[in-house]
This record gives structure tokens, C-alpha cells and sequence, in this order.
């Protein structure tokens, strides 16, 4: 990453958008202490992650992308030990596992183990860890992949009720209509640098996200080749 | 555009199919990278377990069955090794997998056919046709006629073995694309696996009863299976017995035919699995809380226990782990115990199997992959993880291993035994759960995430990984094997001297060294993965290359500097030679006289065939000869990066 500087302000919902190994989870991954930057720092509510990681892991929901979890435990029992972990007491652990099962789908699948969970699965019980210790700031990579439409509409009432109640939201995505749908405040990375980042408003200018990301990246859409598909 | 897209291309004959599939696999060994190293060491072992195979038939027998006998058996050496070699080296092989060519239109039994050519393509058929020119040569001693017989049933042989290999391995990749397929699959590897280290207990056994020719059943066993079969065509080419001739040449290519149906059908199956990930399946996991977790404490140590122990519950994985290391130690140490009457081998059977699941250990956050995001985002959790890992363990393998030792130890009547099983066992336990965990934060390898595995022994395809894991297994076997020697000298000095209180006292330091080690291996570990947790992730999610892989705007990091073929070959084979010099050759034979093992145990160890005398010192001999080999080997690994880099 080069001199990346996307300050998420309080209480917003921030968009992180790029092309297909443009930097994104490696950003959100430095952002939150999952992997150490070479150099410069991050910081969650002025609290640097590297130098008051203890106070900064509480104030912060992660749910990374593509990442493996305890296989060999199910949904409620890897809530559970979550909530163990974390020091919150069994009663308390008991009702927010059981409202977040319920809330994302996942108490018919009471039996299984996350090992044998499909994608969507597994991004909905990894968005539960990441919201049973009420955190205030949520980062999410790709939380709309491989997610039912159903489910997918929860999550973004979910969501946007913690904006509401003041939580602040940090998603990365490259679905452009998701974006701009959901957030108020838009960066895009393109090359492991921040082409441009601000409101919506400001992002897009004009035209739509999409138009204003093409841009930005300097993508160029080919129509030439493969006549012999076509013949 | 007129919407009219041309007819698509015709489907393939099977001449073209092979064609295409032999090219193919030949471009792979070509281009195959890190691994063909391992590949090539285990041709030239190959190569001299042919041409010992061939020797063989030099052998005169007095009596001509003997000879027949001789041949099955090691005809049925080399089928089990077929079957066994992909099982144990995958990954490493340059094979075609039927699952890459799932969406060609090719019908089964085309593609099986052209698969089996590219089979012959490679350079292990034609090191068995060298093993398996021992039927000639045998046939030699009879006469030009059953010479004439012998060339084609070595070739159908052949076919047949390389069939077998192939039906197998086509069975078990059907069975695998299920999880309870995948355990079975791992249960019978783990066999495997434990009849590859400890098969020359029972191979001894048989070999025995084989050279008296006092159990006529093995004889018709062996002649019965279809590696026999060539066998029994020479024999009956002998005495002129053209009817059983024929009908033991036909019956192979018969059998050969069913074969290559077999395996037709069972390649859609095995092409039907996708990406790896075993399909969803409803599994019962215990429902409610069981009894045992009500007693852990509701701290997050007690969190992580409870994590753990359900993992050793239901990942078959951990489970084969302990069964494996009991087969071992039960091959290589019960079997010959109980077969040649050395009580005196029984106690150390649970000290051996503890050695052996340490393996297990050495590599606690490499196995759990990526899951470690959590432990990392969960605050000031790094001492509970720990502990919580290695209470978990000992909680499971201490009392098996205990267990085992106590029972063996008081059936084989062997007094003398006690101090040191009750000395070495607790240090050992001790020192695997305090370094294992210390190991496995420190010098962490990157495996396949769990998620993406497709069996209890899937490493991933990465040859250097798993070379490293192997590394690390042993490096914690040799550290818990180190760590009960200082209890062990006490008791040693105490039976010369005949001393009990040093026998006590012996007990008492392995306990303490156990005890030490856990505390502080531990205590080291936690406070790594608190300071450098980043790292360990960096290194679990992304491999050793992590810092450049990670940033798109740098280049890919130019490919690891790769040891020669020949090289890395040479290396492989050393480290094997080394191996076999330094233990069967070298510390069994001490170990036999040590213990007074009667002298007419001779089996493969060579200074056994020596006078008394002079066995320890031919041992002694071995060992340094296998030291020096793998002294090579090690430079020769060594050596390399650096001439590289006075290169560039």
C-alpha cells in the first residue's frame, strides 16, 4: 500500500471500492491490525491500532473475506466460545446468539458444523462475530458475496440501523449499485493507491459510480477479438 | 450477424486421446517444479528395490515351488506398492487427474483407455517391468518354454498392476467427495501410512514362515491372488500343464479388461467433485452441552479447551493422528514383541506412540489456517489461546498414552521398566505441549485452509510445504525425545549402580522437565503471539512471501530459488539413505543386543549377520556412515542459495 489516507468519519457509512486486486482487503486488513502496514499507522476513534490494540479490538466488528474459522464447531457453539473469549458473561452470550441465528437465518442449520456451511452461510455466522460484542465501528469485506437476496436485505436493515444508533460502517465491495445504494461516503484504490475518496456526491459527480470508478481507474472496455464465437 | 455459430468440433478417437493425454503428462514432467525432486529420489529407490527384485531370481530353491512362491510374493510386494505409492505421495506425482478433463466430451471408457497409455508414459511402469523381468529369469531355470510364458504374463502383469493402482485411486477419489467418504478415505491412508513404517514386522513374519515353508495356506494365498497368476503359468509351463497356463494368462487379461471397465465408471464419479470442498451434508453434532464442559471453568482458557476438545471429537483428522501413532508403534514395536517373544519391547510401545502423535503438534496454528483473524481480533486473548491448546492436548493424549504404558508395562512383567516408562513419559508429554506450541508460533507452516481441505490428510498440492511440516514434525519428535534425557541418564546410573533413590530421583526430574517445559514453552508462545501475532497471520494466510505477495503495486516475487533436479534428488535420497543406516541399521542392532534379543533374529539388519562380537561395532559403522549421509544432504541444501546468489 502507498500512502493511503481514507478517513471514515463518525457515524458514516464508507464505501471501499477498486478492481480485483487493487489493495482492498489488504487496507481493511491493516486498518483493523490484521496484517502490519511498512510503515504509517491506523487509528479507530484516535486509538492506534499497533500501539493500544487491546482498546482498539474492542471498539471494532471485523468480518474478513475468505478467511477460515474453528471448522469443527457450530454456529451457536462458535458464538459461544466468541462470547467466552471475549469475557461476556453466559446469559448474555446465550440471548444475542440466539437473536443473531435467528435474525440471520442460521437456526435450521442448528446441527451443522461450520465446516459444512456454504459460502453465504459462512459470511452470515462470520457477520455475527463480529456484531455479538456491540462494537461501534463494523468493517466488512465483500459482506454481500454469495448472499441470498433475502438475507442480503436483513443485513442492510442490520446495518443501517447501526448507522442510525451512531455506529459507523466501513464495507468494501465491487458491486458500484451496492455502493452507492447503501453508503454516503465513497474511495476508490485503484494500483494500491486512493484515486479519489469522499461523499457520494463527490465521488460520482454527475454520472453514476460506475461511470466515475471507469474513470478514475483508467479501465478501457474491450469489443475487439473473437470473431470466430460469433461467425 | 447472421445468429448461426458454427458446428462444434467433432469428438475425439481414442488414438487422439491418448496421443493428447501422453503429450500431456509429459509437458507436466517436464515443467513439474519443486517436487520432482522427492520424484526422482523415489524412482531411484524404485530402481534398486526393481533390480534387488530381479536379483531374486538368481536364487535357487530345491524344490521349484518354493521359487513360485518367491515370485508371488514379490509380485504382491510391488501391486501393494502401486496401490500405496499415490496415496502416500500425492501432490508430489506429475499424474493426470481425471477431474481436469470433467467437462470434455469424452465418453469413460475412451478416456480411461487414454489416461492408462499416458500411464505407461511414465518412467514407474518401466521401472516395474524391471522388477517383474524376475518371472523370465526365474522361468530360466526351468526351460526355453516357460521363459516363452513368462515374457507375456510379466507384461499382463503389469498392465494388471497399473490398473489395480489406478481403480483404487479412482475408488478413493469417489468415496472422498463425500466427509464421511473423506474419513473413511483418511482411515484407510492412515493404514497405509502405518503399514509403510511398520509393515516389516508382519512382511518379517511372513517372509519366515515363507523360507520354512511351513504354512501351506500362504503358498496358495499368494497363487490365488492375481499376482500369482504369472507365477502359476510358469510353473505349470513346467510341467507342461498347458490348460492351467492358458487359463492363468487369460484370467489376467480378463481381469485386466474388467479393470479398465471399473475405472470407466468410476471416472465420471470422480470428475463429479468439485473445487475440493466437500458438498454440504446434514451432520448430527452433539446437541446441548456434554457433562465434561459443564466442568471447564467460564474463563476464555476455559473457552479454548472447550474449542479444542470438541475438535478432537469430531475432526477426524486429530483421531487418525492417535490411531496412526498407535498402529506405528503397535507394527514397529508390539508385533515383533509378541512374534520373536521380547517382552521386553511391550513398555515402550505408549512412549513410542507419545513420540509419534508430538507430530501432531508441531504445527497447532499452521493446521487451524486463517482462523487465527479471530483469536487476533479478539483482545488480550493470546495467553488463554495457548494454555487452552495445550491443557486441551494433554487432556486427551496424556491418559491414552498413560494408559497404554501402565497396562503394557505390567503385562510384559517386566520390572526393570518401571522407573524409566514412569521417568521418560511424563518429561516427554510435558515437553510436546510446552514446545509444540512454542514451535508452532514461532515457526509456523503455511497448510491449505481446513476449509478447503479434502481429507483428513490434505496438506495442499505445495511440495515445499509439506516438506516443511515433515521437518517440523520431526524437529518435535527429536525435542521431546532430548527432553526425557536428563531423567533418563538418572535412571540408567541408578541401574548400574544399583542405586534406587536415583531410580526416584529419575522420576522426579522427568516429571519437573515436563513440567517446566509446559509452563514454559507456553508462557514464551503467548508472549510471541501477542508481539508478532501480525507476522503469524501474514505468514498463515500468505505464505513466507507475504510482505511482497501483498502489495499490488511491487512486481510478484520472482519464483524461490529451486535446487537443480539432480540435486534436489540427491538430497532426497541421501536424507532416506541416512535414515535406513542410522535407525534399522544402525540403533536396532544395538538396541537388540542391549536387550538380549535372541541371535536367530536376523531379519533385514545386517550386522545381525555378523559374529557377536563384532555387531555393535558394524553398527556403530552404519550410524556414522548414515550421519555422513545426511550431513551431505543437509550441505547440499545448504550450499545452493548462496552460489546463486554470487551469481546475480
Amino acid at each position: 500500500m502507498d500512502h493511503l489516507d481514507p478517513r471514515v468519519p463518525r457515524g458514516s457509512f464508507f464505501g471501499l471500492v477498486g478492481p480485483n486486486g487493487a489493495g482492498k482487503t489488504t487496507t481493511l486488513s491493516m486498518a483493523v491490525g490484521l496484517l502490519r502496514p511498512d510503515g504509517g499507522s491506523a487509528r479507530i476513534f484516535g486509538i492506534d491500532v499497533w500501539a493500544d490494540p487491546v482498546a482498539a479490538k474492542q471498539l471494532v466488528g471485523v468480518l474478513p473475506d475468505g478467511l477460515a474459522l474453528p471448522e469443527r464447531l457450530t454456529g451457536r457453539e462458535l458464538l459461544g466460545y466468541l462470547g467466552q473469549l471475549r469475557g461476556l458473561d453466559r446469559a448474555t452470550v446465550a440471548r444475542r446468539a440466539q437473536e443473531l441465528l435467528q435474525v440471520l437465518e442460521l437456526t435450521a442449520a442448528e446441527q451443522t458444523l461450520v465446516a459444512d456451511y456454504s459460502a453465504g452461510m459462512r459470511k452470515k455466522i462470520t457477520l455475527a462475530t463480529a456484531l455479538l460484542h456491540t462494537p461501534r465501528l463494523l468493517v466488512l469485506d465483500e459482506p454481500f458475496e454469495a448472499i441470498d437476496p433475502v438475507s442480503a436485505a436483513t443485513i442492510r436493515v442490520i446495518l443501517r440501523r447501526f448507522v442510525e444508533a451512531g455506529g459507523s460502517v466501513v464495507l468494501s465491495s465491487h458491486v458500484m449499485a451496492l455502493v452507492e445504494q447503501l453508503c454516503d461516503h465513497v474511495g476508490v484504490i485503484a494500483n494500491g493507491r486512493l484515486a479519489a475518496v469522499g461523499t457520494l456526491e463527490e465521488v460520482r459527480g454527475q454520472g453514476s459510480l460506475e461511470d466515475a470508478f471507469v474513470r478514475l481507474v483508467g479501465a478501457r472496455i474491450s469489443t475487439e477479438g473473437l470473431s470466430w464465437l460469433a461467425s | 450477424m447472421a445468429g448461426l455459430l458454427t458446428p462444434p468440433t467433432p469428438v475425439a478417437t481414442t488414438r487422439d486421446v491418448a496421443s493428447a493425454l501422453i503429450g500431456m503428462r509429459r509437458t507436466l514432467a517436464r515443467n513439474s517444479p519443486g517436487g520432482s525432486g522427492t520424484v526422482v529420489a523415489f524412482r531411484i529407490i524404485g530402481l534398486g528395490l526393481a533390480v534387488a527384485t530381479l536379483l531374486c531370481g538368481l536364487i535357487r530353491f530345491e524344490e521349484p515351488s518354493r521359487s513360485v512362491d518367491l515370485v508371488a510374493a514379490l509380485l504382491l510386494g510391488w501391486l501393494i506398492g502401486w496401490v500405496m505409492g499415490p496415496i502416500l505421495v500425492r501432490g508430489a506425482g506429475v499424474g493426470l487427474r481425471p477431474e481436469w478433463f470433467a467437462l470434455v466430451p469424452i465418453p469413460p471408457r475412451r478416456l480411461a483407455t487414454g489416461l492408462l497409455g499416458a500411464s505407461f508414459a511414465g518412467v514407474a511402469p518401466a521401472v516395474t517391468l524391471v522388477a517383474f523381468a524376475v518371472l523370465p529369469l526365474t522361468a530360466a531355470h526351468f526351460g526355453v518354454l516357460p521363459v516363452l510364458v513368462a515374457v507375456p504374463a510379466a507384461l499382463l502383469e503389469l498392465v494388471m498392476v497399473v490398473l489395480v493402482a489406478r481403480v483404487v485411486a479412482a475408488g478413493l477419489a469417489a468415496t472422498m467427495s463425500s466427509r464421511r467418504g473423506q474419513e473413511l478415505g483418511g482411515l484407510l491412508m492412515a493404514v497405509v501410512i502405518a503399514l509403510a513404517s511398520g509393515g516389516w514386522s508382519l512382511a518379517t513374519v511372513i517372509g519366515q514362515q515363507l523360507a520354512a515353508g511351513t504354512s501351506p495356506a500362504l503358498g496358495t494365498a499368494l497363487r490365488v491372488l492375481p499376482s500369482g497368476w504369472g507365477a502359476v503359468a510358469v510353473a505349470a509351463a513346467d510341467r507342461s500343464d498347458w490348460p492351467v497356463v492358458l487359463a492363468a494368462l487369460t484370467g489376467l487379461a480378463v481381469l485386466s479388461v474388467l479393470l479398465l471397465g471399473a475405472w470407466a465408471r468410476l471416472l465420471p464419479v470422480t470428475m463429479r467433485r468439485s473445487g475440493g470442498r466437500a458438498p454440504r451434508a446434514a451432520r448430527s453434532a452433539a446437541a446441548g452441552q456434554p457433562a465434561w464442559e459443564r466442568l471447564l471453568p467460564a474463563s476464555p482458557t476455559g473457552a479454548v479447551v472447550a474449542k479444542e476438545l470438541r475438535a478432537w471429537r469430531r475432526d477426524p483428522g486429530r483421531s487418525l493422528l492417535l490411531l496412526l501413532a498407535l498402529l506405528i508403534s503397535g507394527l514397529n514395536l508390539a508385533v515383533p514383541a509378541l512374534a520373536f517373544h521380547l517382552p521386553a519391547g511391550l513398555p515402550w510401545v505408549g512412549l513410542a506412540a507419545a513420540l509419534i502423535v508430538a507430530m501432531g503438534a508441531a504445527n497447532l496454528y499452521g493446521d487451524d489456517g486463517t482462523a487465527l483473524w479471530l483469536t487476533r481480533m479478539v483482545p488480550g486473548v493470546e495467553r488463554a489461546d495457548v494454555r487452552g491448546r495445550q491443557a486441551a492436548w494433554l487432556l486427551v493424549v496424556a491418559p491414552v498414552m498413560v494408559a497404554l504404558t501402565v497396562s503394557l508395562t505390567a503385562f510384559s512383567g517386566q520390572g526393570w521398566a518401571w522407573p524409566w516408562v514412569l521417568a521418560t513419559l511424563p518429561a516427554m508429554l510435558g515437553a510436546t505441549a510446552g514446545l509444540g506450541v512454542l514451535l508452532s508460533v514461532t515457526r509456523p507452516v503455511r497448510q491449505k485452509d481446513p476449509n478447503r481441505r479434502t481429507g483428513p490428510f490434505d496438506t495442499g498440492d505445495d511440495p515445499n510445504a509439506a516438506g516443511a511440516l515433515i521437518g517440523q514434525q520431526y524437529l518435535l519428535l527429536v525435542l521431546a525425545a532430548l527432553a526425557a534425557v536428563p531423567a533418563a541418564t538418572l535412571v540408567l546410573l541408578g541401574g548400574l549402580r544399583g542405586q534406587p533413590q536415583l531410580d526416584a530421583a529419575g522420576v522426579v526430574v522427568g516429571v519437573a522437565t515436563g513440567g517446566l517445559l509446559f509452563w514454559w514453552g507456553g508462557r514464551v508462545a503467548a508472549r510471541r503471539l501477542a508481539d508478532r501475532g501480525a507476522e503469524l497471520m501474514d505468514l498463515v494466510h500468505l505464505g513466507p512471501q507475504a510482505r511482497t505477495h501483498r502489495d499490488p503495486t511491487r512486481p510478484p516475487p520472482a519464483a524461490a530459488v529451486e535446487l537443480p533436479r539432480w540435486k534436489s534428488a540427491a538430497r532426497n535420497t541421501l536424507w532416506t539413505v541416512g535414515i535406513l543406516l542410522i535407525v534399522p541399521q544402525g540403533l536396532v542392532p544395538i538396541g537388540f543386543n542391549l536387550f538380549g534379543v535372541d541371535q536367530q533374529v536376523k531379519v533385514w539388519f545386517a550386522a545381525r549377520y555378523l559374529p557377536q562380537d563384532r555387531q555393535t561395532l558394524a553398527a556403530a559403522g552404519f550410524i556414522a556412515a548414515g550421519l555422513l549421509a545426511i550431513w551431505w544432504a543437509v550441505a547440499i541444501g545448504r550450499r545452493h542459495p548462496t552460489e546463486e546468489g554470487t551469481r546475480s
